[in-house]
């Protein structure tokens, strides 16, 4: 059923409500996603599982976890080479320990960065 | 649905979309106005669900989680636009609308349609996201207090204030003072 009326009375609060509703209807009314937002949805998700997409971001990858292991090898064959000949060639001097600490220091920031990418 | 989208179940999740995907389309449109940007909230709302389904208490609805995060993005994509864009899309739009088959009716409903609508649109975003909530998608106080994570008394108070200002809005347009009528259906 259909019929024209006058223009509503504002002031009143019943046709305040159906003239907003009205507008709001007529701007959605047969409104739809076109098909291609599904397939772009669909295009934008993880390969694998939603549970295996979010442990993905907690885990670390292959090419993390190969990273890590090198800056851990290289540090403690570092770390060695300091406590081994660095020790010997500077024990007599009074900042040798200092030294060390300073590049120990630094390696461990290093590989603390890498752990965290 | 939920529980085997988790699985990796895509028809589950492609169902899950099929069944809110109007919802959350003709909420968005009704927020920003652009059906475009409406296409592009729904695809985004979608990849958080999906990203986001381990965190959705399957216990609860997920109309309010859905709204939430439509409103969320809503805001993101309004806030982000460049405010220059605005008249010159207005008269992009006027220039394109297709014209209608009886004329002088199509004319008389149009303007009224248009000016109801324009004054919902320069509503502050808040008040216009508790008035499309409440008229447009029917919305208890309560229900858009916990969508938006408010307390129900502001949510009121924007209801309030978003009609009166409407209503002011709409007495203050020329359109609306030269007798125009709109048709119920």
């Amino acid at each position: 059923m259909s019929g024209r009326r006058p223009m509503p009375d504002v002031y009143r609060e019943d046709e305040l409500d159906r003239l907003i509703r009205w507008a709001l209807y007529s701007l959605v009314i047969n409104a739809r996603p076109s098909p291609a937002a599904w397939h772009n949805v669909r295009r934008q998700l993880p390969l694998s599982s939603p549970g295996a997409a979010i442990r993905e971001k907690r885990d670390p990858s292959g090419w993390q976890r190969s990273a890590r292991g090198v800056w851990s090898w290289t540090a403690s064959a570092l770390t060695y080479v300091f406590d081994q000949e660095w020790d010997e060639r500077f024990t007599k001097q009074r900042n040798a320990r200092r030294w060390r600490d300073y590049l120990a220091l630094a390696m461990l920031s290093s590989i603390t960065m890498m752990a965290m990418c | 649905m939920i529980a085997r989208t988790r699985q990796g179940d895509y028809a589950a999740f492609e169902a899950l979309y099929n069944k809110y995907k109007g919802q959350v389309y003709r909420t968005a449109l009704a927020i920003v106005r652009d059906q475009g940007a409406a296409e592009d909230i729904l695809q985004d709302c979608f990849i958080k669900v999906y990203t986001h389904i381990d965190r959705i208490d399957s216990s609860l609805p997920l109309i309010p989680w859905l709204y939430r995060v439509t409103v969320n993005l809503s805001y993101n994509w309004v806030t982000r636009r460049k405010r220059w864009l605005t008249p010159l899309e207005n008269v992009i739009d006027r220039l394109t609308t297709a014209p209608r088959t009886s004329p002088e009716q199509a004319v008389e409903e149009d303007e009224l349609q248009r000016a109801v609508q324009e004054a919902i649109y320069s509503l502050n975003f808040e008040q216009r996201v508790v008035l499309i909530l409440f008229y447009l998608s029917n919305f208890s106080i309560r229900e858009i207090a916990y969508i938006l994570d408010v307390p129900e008394g502001t949510v009121k108070s924007r209801l309030h204030y978003g009609r009166a200002n409407l209503r002011q809005k709409l007495l203050g347009d020329r359109r609306l003072s030269i007798g125009v009528a709109y048709e119920w259906s």
